[in-house]
């Protein structure tokens, strides 16, 4: 009985609950269509229904860049992995001329390039999963480009030239683009890099220096002094790592012909374990580049530079044009010879500094256990030399301590020393791509909102802002009080 | 729908109002605007993003009488006895409260165009900005029209719109804080670090997919895209949606 | 014409409309007549498409008003107890945005418009402010509003409450005047108003129906007791008993005395053939009682209830 009696109403009731089931699922509906419409959208359609109208186009990837990508083969995945929160707003930030032109490479690349932002300080796994080897000094608020085993690191601030003409660095023009495209390039250029250390002059064994090699994606090998030398025509670096030999005379001509054609070496020497070889035929190829190894031990005598007590374990400067290598100032040396420019220089190499003593050190010469002591003064411990023309581009670093690039110093120090971080910043710079294999992008100015200075005057802006600050709201009130006065008595 | 527009229209300006609105809100972009040309760059877009702040004044009094007055005074007896549907009522309130909206805006025409006259640069940022000015004016009115139809007070439905506009507003700062204190909770419970952090922006990442300023804000860097509008409109159209269904249960409720 | 079918609303458990069925003719007058809280306004509001039914259908001219609502609410000019005015707007932009609303074409608006402000007579304050007006005044503009757009039928809801009895008449007036070319439903609590004006009345209380009749039908259903009230100076016992010998006298009883005079009630039974008045003005007289004041009794709306649901 109590049943049809609930029955009967609920039939009664039939339509305000049909209304309600209509009311609240049409609403539930809508909100799934609404959210999984959106989703969509976000997914298939965010990309193509996306145009840059920007007058710079700035957001965009240029016809240079998609027609590079389209020559990216398939297959190919680049990580462009942000090691940073992508901001919410970009409003005021250099990342403004970045982080949207990323995505564009994203969209339009497809599967090839992938845009990803992960903060190091949450996911420390990152740094392991970009660089296994610790190779790189990976550190939060770079880029970085990965395309299999290879990465490159972008620094935002990177992307800009500057106008130092003010106290500060003013950004001038965006370079974003060229940056990317051609790390991009360079990562994907199947050319592999090839390393040759020269061996048979009673040389560190390198296997360090070998193994880091490896790791920025260079191939090493040997190629021994006696017989037959000759220095291959893929060599990208030459190394003649601690050597305690000088150069035989074939090599040095060997030598002198990589040196003409553009060729990168790194040379490094140092007092400790011969003291009495002078390294002439190796001079003669380094006058080619204005270079000289002097034969003396430099002793550092300001105490704040000595690292031991015989004088010889010692800090270093690094120049001004090198610093960007590492995060410190100063590296490590043991035992060095002082490099200097040689007599007589050629006028169309630049030589820089790299590594510099205090200006209390002095060179010591050892003969027959007879020490000579030479002037006081500052010591280049490190050089670097190029030519000044920009058709063959060689570049040598010498340095006169071992301590950048032997087994005995790096396996004791690890690959996070300075030292190690150094030369690898020296490596990295050598084996840059030729600029004829660079994509030509050009750069593009800042945007300015910059108002005519002549029209803007002191006048004029009074005026406007009279206008727009008083008489438009004014005259709104003003119109306010009318009305409201004139219809209340109606 | 025309007759809803009209009279909701012309009553933002029978009463004061509609130009007390537009007034602060001229002296508001004014203030920015004056304050940009003493700097010698102006950047309208900027200005607009400004005063999208705004909106969360705005927009609650512009949108609180449309509906819970006509509920108080007994009018909207008209709009259900009437040959016209709630959806024509529905639509017509909304564009009327766009309408106002856009009049306001005019002043950031006229201040594009003085930009012109000093030999400034108005570009696509800027016109993209506007463009997302009104989309995000469209999902706040629409939010404001709802909040309108929950209640019969003025009071009530600014306070409620206030707050809708609030929360958006504040989702982005709120997925952050979401983050970082869901992160911090799971790694207090054993949580492998990576594992709660991924958990933590996991979650941040559905709240400010939410979030329609981070969706827009490409727009004032001159990248126009399609799906940041139609997020914005098919959340307004959602918001309509359930203020017309809030209306057409008033016909249906047995309380 | 509106057909109301089994119509049913509930509000919680409480039904608010319980089983109504009525038609409404064309070019009649119905009254809806039930004290407050009967289910007058609900009703109203259920055929005028503000409310929905809980269950029940209501068709007018043939357009089920849940079904085809917009064709069904043309026809249909409805004041609601509470006129339906924007008190920022005036008088004339007010009928303008009905006109809107109920998409009158430009052309016939200003005539239309002059005709019904010169019907209401409110053509005076057309440009006045709504909310300036006085309760007479905002009624009118409230009638004229469920004029515009020609509707076939109107439904006024208690029309006349609260306004003063100069209006009031007003208002009757010109009810009657628009019954030549409109249906109309009148709802109102009081029994003089509908009878002035109704052709029918549906009676409600409690949510249901409690009778349906034309007027006459109606008066001759409740005239089965009718009441006389009589004022006689005299001895007021030797009255009574020389009325109570009368034929077709049901009961007599003093109601209040004041010295000599005597009001008395006369209760008379409807079985009678003849109008008893006379035969008791003839016994008075002949009695010597002179008779001072003799009026029959408006049976009360309690009364009607009484007599519909007792």
């Amino acid at each position: 009985m109590k049943s049809i009696k609930e029955n009967n109403n609920n039939t009664k009731n039939k339509r305000a609950m049909d209304l309600k089931l209509l009311s609240i699922s049409s609403v539930i509906i809508l909100l799934v269509i609404v959210i999984a419409a959106n989703i969509l959208f976000d997914k298939l359609l965010g990309g193509p229904l996306t145009f840059d109208f920007s007058a710079t186009h700035k957001n965009s990837i240029s016809k240079k860049t998609e027609e590079f990508i389209d020559t990216i083969p398939d297959g190919t995945s680049i990580r462009i992995v942000g090691l940073f929160d992508l901001p919410a707003s970009l409003e005021h930030d250099p990342l403004e001329y970045i982080a949207p032109l990323l995505e564009a490479y994203d969209n339009y690349a497809g599967d090839k390039i992938k845009v990803e932002y992960i903060n190091p300080s949450k996911y420390p796994s990152i740094i392991k999963e970009l660089d296994p080897s610790g190779s790189y000094d990976l550190k939060s608020g770079y880029y970085v480009v990965k395309n299999g085993e290879k990465i490159a690191i972008v620094d935002p601030y990177d992307c800009f030239s500057y106008d130092s003409s003010y106290d500060y660095a003013v950004p001038t023009a965006v370079l974003a683009e060229y940056t990317f495209s051609n790390t991009i390039n360079n990562l994907l250029s199947e050319k592999v890099k090839h390393a040759y250390f020269v061996s048979g002059l009673q040389e560190d064994p390198g296997y360090e220096m070998k193994s880091i090699l490896t790791a920025l994606g260079c191939e090493s090998k040997s190629i021994n002094v006696s017989g037959d030398f000759t220095i291959p025509d893929d060599c990208d670096i030459l190394f003649l790592n601690g050597i305690n030999a000088d150069i035989p005379e074939s090599v040095m001509l060997k030598l002198d012909e990589y040196i003409a054609k553009g060729g990168k070496v790194i040379v490094s020497v140092n007092y400790y374990s011969n003291t009495s070889e002078k390294y002439e035929n190796l001079n003669k190829s380094l006058a080619k580049v204005n270079l000289y190894i002097e034969d003396c031990l430099i002793e550092e005598n300001d105490p704040s530079y000595v690292l031991s007590a015989d004088y010889y374990e010692s800090y270093v400067d690094i120049t001004d044009e090198f610093k960007g290598f590492t995060d410190k100032d100063q590296l490590h040396s043991g035992f060095p010879r002082s490099i200097r420019v040689c007599d007589a220089p050629l006028d169309y190499v630049s030589t820089y500094p790299v590594l510099t003593t205090s200006d209390k050190a002095k060179a010591v010469n050892v003969e027959g256990g007879f020490l000579q002591y030479m002037n006081e003064g500052k010591y280049n411990i490190g050089m670097y030399a190029t030519y000044d023309d920009g058709n063959a581009n060689p570049e040598v670093f010498v340095f006169g301590t071992n301590n950048l690039t032997a087994d005995s110093y790096i396996s004791g120090y690890g690959y996070s020393d300075q030292n190690v971080l150094f030369i690898r910043g020296c490596v990295r710079r050598m084996l840059s791509i030729a600029p004829e294999e660079s994509l030509d992008i050009p750069s593009y100015p800042v945007d300015s909102h910059a108002i005519d200075k002549d029209r803007a005057t002191s006048t004029s802006i009074t005026v406007t802002a009279l206008i727009f600050i008083a008489i438009i709201p004014l005259a709104l009130i003003i119109c306010a009080t009318v009305v409201y006065n004139r219809r209340k008595h109606l | 729908m025309t007759a809803i527009f009209k009279r909701e229209f012309l009553s933002f300006f029978r009463n004061p109002v509609g130009y007390v609105v537009i007034a602060l809100f001229s002296f508001i972009s004014g203030v920015y605007f004056v304050n940009m040309l003493m700097n010698i760059s102006v950047d309208i877009s900027l200005e607009i993003i400004s005063l999208r702040s705004f909106f969360i004044i705005i927009v609650p009094i512009v949108t609180m009488g449309l509906f819970s007055e006509d509920r108080k005074k007994g009018t909207e007896v008209l709009y259900y006895t009437n040959p016209i549907t709630m959806f024509d009522v529905v639509a017509g309130k909304f564009l009327a409260a766009m309408s106002l909206i856009f009049v306001m805006f005019i002043n950031v025409f006229i201040h594009m165009i003085v930009t012109k006259a000093f030999g400034g640069v108005v570009g696509a940022g800027d016109f993209g900005a506007a463009i997302v000015f009104f989309f995000l004016a469209a999902l706040f009115v629409a939010i404001g029209c709802f909040a309108s139809a929950l209640t019969d007070s003025q009071i009530i439905s600014a306070l409620l719109c206030f707050l809708f506009i609030l929360v958006i507003q504040m989702l982005s700062t709120f997925a952050s804080f979401l983050n970082s204190s869901v992160s911090s909770v799971l790694i207090l419970m054993n949580v492998d670090s990576e594992k709660a952090n991924a958990f933590g922006s996991g979650l941040a990442d559905v709240i400010s997919w939410l979030d329609p300023f981070v969706k827009t804000q490409r727009f004032r860097f001159g990248v126009f895209g399609v799906a940041p509008l139609f997020f914005c409109l098919s959340m307004a159209v959602f918001f309509l949606y359930l203020t017309f269904r809030m209306l057409e249960k008033k016909r249906w409720s047995q309380r | 014409m509106i057909e109301i079918n089994n119509l049913v609303k509930h509000y919680g458990t409480k039904k608010a409309v319980n089983d109504i069925s009525f038609t409404v003719n064309d070019g009649e007058v119905l009254g809806f007549l039930g004290p407050n809280g009967a289910g007058k306004t609900t009703t109203m509001n259920i055929i005028t498409g503000y409310l929905s039914s809980t269950s029940g259908t209501v068709k007018v001219n043939g357009h089920d008003i849940l079904e085809e609502p917009e064709l069904a609410k043309k026809d249909i000019g409805y004041l609601p107890e509470q006129p339906p005015l924007y008190n920022d707007m005036t008088v004339i932009e007010f009928l303008n945005f009905m006109c809107d609303l109920k998409k009158v074409r430009k052309a016939d608006r200003k005539p239309m418009l002059s005709e019904i402000m010169d019907m209401v007579k409110i053509s005076s304050v057309s440009d006045r402010l709504i909310g300036n007006l006085s309760k007479g005044y905002k009624q009118r503009v409230g009638i004229a509003q469920a004029l515009i757009g020609d509707p076939k039928i109107l439904i006024l809801d208690e029309p006349t409450v609260g306004l003063d009895p100069g209006q009031v008449i007003e208002i009757r007036k010109l009810v009657k005047s628009l019954s030549k070319n409109h249906s109309i439903v009148i709802s109102s609590h009081i029994l003089s108003e509908i009878q002035a004006v109704c052709d029918r009345v549906v009676i409600l209380n409690h949510g249901k129906v409690a009778a349906i009749d034309t007027i006459p039908d109606l008066s001759r259903r409740l005239s089965g007791t009718s009441k006389f009230l009589l004022t006689v100076r005299g001895d007021g016992d030797d009255i009574v008993s020389k009325i109570k010998m009368l034929t077709s006298i049901q009961d007599v009883s003093i109601r209040r005395s004041e010295g000599e005079y005597y009001e008395i009630e006369i209760l008379v039974s409807n079985s009678a053939k003849t109008d008893p008045r006379e035969a008791i003005f003839f016994a008075l007289a002949k009695a010597g009682y002179p008779m001072l004041e003799f009026r029959s009794l408006d049976p009360t709306l309690e009364e009607i209830f009484l007599s519909i649901t007792g």
